[in-house]
């Protein structure tokens, strides 16, 4: 019990209890920007490698002192999007050399969103998926908030476009 | 524009993704109450979100994805993650915790 105890104490371990359950959004976001299963794979273990890396003084918390289990929720959402910000920064790059490679075997379902830029894919899964808001969007995407806003508009275009001609054609054909 | 028209618009796309907070939610609720003729636009506007919604991939993660990540996380935080000046007892501490991970 002493030894479960102490394990229970070991910072690192709950820094990694916090990271796991992240792993679905963390892969959704990575299969946005990139359709493929390995590439999305890399992509989150990438993000979470430069997220520990470049905020060395944020998970220090985790080596230098104790972490209050109340503020788990919070952490585990300020983790979410710190991630999301090297997850996005690394991917975009990765997904315009790649994207083209994987254009093929996208689904047909899905082969409008992924005629999207990469930027407007990341802002609309943030947005319509995550369910984040815009401010936290500004923040992972590094964007001004007129750039959040203006791709989420173009991608809510893009992608509804359709809707109003079906619905038309639906009302004419009644 | 009514002053009713621009809190509609501000708030309406934020209450159907459900991000609106409880009190928001709770005040844009009684709004709709006592203006029943925004309700057809919350409904079209529900049905566009719905199909924006279809186009963004849903991806179940595979067992072995799942574990290949978890395995490769955890190999990161306890290389990556130390501190700068550790003692004997918390290097002691730290490879114990890295075997009970293993």
């Amino acid at each position: 019990m002493a030894l479960v105890g102490m394990i229970m104490k070991m910072k690192r371990t709950e820094l990694i209890n916090l990271l796991l359950p992240l792993n679905e959004k963390l892969y959704q976001m990575a299969y946005c920007l990139i359709p493929d299963d390995l590439q999305a794979e890399q992509l989150v273990i990438d993000g979470v490698n430069a997220f520990l890396l470049k905020e060395a003084k944020w998970v220090a918390q985790f080596t230098d002192g104790e972490v209050d289990p109340k503020k788990a929720a919070g952490l585990r959402r300020q983790l979410l999007k710190k991630i999301l910000r090297f997850q996005f920064e690394i991917g975009q790059k990765r997904s315009f050399q790649l994207i083209e490679q994987y254009r093929t075997d996208i689904p047909s379902a899905f082969k409008k969103f992924y005629d999207l830029d990469v930027r407007v894919r990341a802002v609309m899964t943030l947005r319509f998926d995550f369910l984040f808001q815009t401010e936290e969007i500004e923040d992972i995407c590094q964007m001004p908030r007129f750039e959040v806003i203006e791709k989420l508009h173009n991608g809510r275009f893009m992608l509804s476009k359709d809707l109003n001609t079906k619905n038309i054609s639906q009302e004419s054909h009644a | 524009m009514s002053e009713a028209f621009s809190y509609f618009n501000k708030n309406v796309t934020a209450f159907i993704d459900g991000s609106l907070d409880t009190n928001a939610e709770g005040e844009f609720e009684a709004f709709l109450r006592t203006h029943p003729e925004y309700l057809p636009e919350i409904e079209a506007k529900q049905a566009e979100l719905n199909y924006i919604k279809s186009f963004i991939p849903k991806v179940e993660l595979d067992k072995d994805i799942r574990e290949a990540i978890a395995s490769e996380l955890k190999q990161s935080v306890f290389l990556l993650v130390r501190p700068k000046h550790a003692t004997i007892l918390q290097k002691a501490k730290m490879k114990i915790e890295e075997w009970v991970n293993s």
